[in-house]
This record gives C-alpha cells, structure tokens and sequence, in this order.
C-alpha cells in the first residue's frame, strides 16, 4: 500500500491518461474528464496535478513537435510509470475496500 | 486568435509548462472555444500557476513581500518630497507612478530569481488592492509596469533599458488617458490624503 493514496482529481487524471495511450497530452485529458464525469477542469490545474505526479515519479512526460494549429507550441505527452500504475491499483482497492459493507450503497454500480 | 490573453499569460504565468499550455489553449480556442473561455483558462491558470509557486516557495514569497514592501514605502516617501512640484503634471505624476511601481518589480524580480513572476503578482496584489477605485490610473500604471518588470528578466541585461522604455509605451500610454479620466477624482484630494496614509 503506498503512503498516500491518490486524490479524485488526480485519480481522474491519470484514468484519462491512460484511456488516451499514447497521444495522452492535457487537451485530450481535460475533455475525456469533462465528458466522462461532468467536472469543468482548468487546463493550468491539470498542468499542476501533473507535475507534482511527476515529482513523485507516478507519471513521466516528454515534449512532442510543434505545429502550426497550436501557434508553433509543442505538445507534453505524459504516460503512467510502472509506480504510477501501481498507485492507481492501491487506490482503486482502498475505495472499493470502502465500498463493501456499505448496506445503503448494494447494488449500485 | 485573441492576443491579450495569451500575453497575460505569458507574461504573468510560472512554472515549466506555460508554453504548452498556451499552445493547448490555442489548438482548443481554434476548435471552437469562445474568447471567454479563453479568458476564464488564463485567469485561472495565471492563479494556479501562481499558488502552485507560492506553495511551493512560501519563505522566498514572504521575503519578496517584504523587500517589495520596503522599496515601494521608501521610494513613496521619496517622491512624496517631491510631489508639491509635479503635482499639477499629471503626465509626469504618471511617469513616476510607472517608475515607481517598475522599481518595486525590479527589486522584487531580482530578488527572488528565478521565481520572479510569481513574487511580483504576490507583491502586486495588496498593491492593487490598494489602488483599485481610488487609484484607477495607478492600477493600470502599476500593471504596465510590473508586467515589464516580469518581461524584462527574460532579455539580455543590455538590452533591458531598450526592453523597459520603447516597446511598452503603448501600455504606459494606456494608463495615462485613464489617468486623464480619472484626473477629476484626484483633483478632489483622493490621492494626497490616501498616499500620505
């Protein structure tokens, strides 16, 4: 079990980084978090949660090419670390620990 | 493509990403995002940036505070001395409120390198809170001027005076006709009695 589990913004993070695979940068991020859960993201906050992962080497990125259609501005592509991975397995098993035994909340999905 | 977002940006954003960001605010803005938007994503990210920094680097902030603090209260004192003789000057009254809030980023900006950006906005702000409704035309001067300060630090130092006087006229200028709208205000005494506070 790492020492601290994750929080729900960056658990949302990281669940979209992953879904996004190898074009994983903040603009692809941000609308699978807005379309999936509702929650309206600053892109800066992402940008932060991001490299606060990287300081605790949950998430490793690198600078794509720039193009024309960003203004000559480059991309950051982030992907998970095995610890990153790892980090988001402690956590889904803590909350659904959390959830069992939970007579109010059995059966929903 | 608004330009006076992203230069808000860039000029007041921290931190390792800004570059990106704009360019993630710019591919989105040219999806279909509305200007407004776009402003609401700058602002944001200015702040965030900016606490990220703050939290970050809270002892070196304090300091900036601090130095920001004495260097604005001890050119204050010093251009109060003066202030009987370009009192009936606004342009001039105008130029020393740039020359003064310009310093205090400068001293601030130097200070506390590389961390400069988020220092000033720190410092700015009581400033600012300051200023705003009585001080309209200083608010706007003090924006001018701290963003050079902020821009300044990325040019060579002798290209710095260049940097410091020609290409921000625009902005100096700026605050100078709301100076002029504003002319009626100080007339009534809003300024003497809230500087020598």
């Amino acid at each position: 079990m790492p020492k601290r589990l994750l929080t729900d913004l960056e658990l949302m993070i990281l669940l979209a980084v992953l879904r996004a695979g190898d074009h994983a940068y903040v603009v692809p991020v941000a609308r699978d978090i807005e379309d999936t859960t509702g929650r309206v993201v600053t892109r800066a906050a992402i940008y932060t949660a991001l490299e606060r992962l990287e300081s605790r080497d949950l998430v490793s990125s690198r600078l794509g090419e720039p193009t024309a259609e960003r203004g000559g501005k480059a991309k950051r592509y982030f992907a998970l670390t095995r610890a990153g991975l790892a980090s988001v397995r402690a956590t889904q098993r803590a909350f659904t620990a959390m959830w069992r035994g939970v007579p109010e909340l059995k059966g929903q999905a | 493509m608004p330009r006076f977002p992203l230069w808000v940006l860039t000029t007041f954003g921290c931190g390792r990403d800004v570059d990106t960001l704009i360019g993630d605010l710019t591919e989105e803005y040219r999806a279909g995002r509305s200007a407004i938007w776009l402003w609401r994503q700058t602002l944001r990210g200015v702040a965030s940036t900016v606490t990220a920094e703050v939290c970050a680097h809270p002892l070196l902030m304090l300091q900036a505070a601090a130095v920001g603090a004495l260097v604005y209260v001890l050119l204050l004192r010093i251009g109060w001395s003066l202030y009987g003789t370009i009192e009936h000057f606004r342009l001039i009254r105008s130029a020393y409120t740039f020359t003064l809030f310009a310093l205090v980023g400068w001293g601030v900006a130097h200070f506390c390198r590389p961390r400069h950006k988020a220092a000033i906005v720190v410092c700015a702000c009581p400033l600012f809170v300051r200023g705003t409704g009585v001080f309209v035309w200083q608010t706007v001067c003090a924006i001018a001027s701290l963003a050079t300060a902020c821009s300044s630090m990325h040019s060579r130092p002798a290209a710095r005076c260049f940097h410091f006087t020609v290409p921000r006229w625009p902005v100096l200028f700026t605050g100078v006709l709301v100076a002029r709208a504003f002319r009626q205000r100080a007339r009534d005494g809003h300024f003497i009695s809230s500087s020598s506070t």
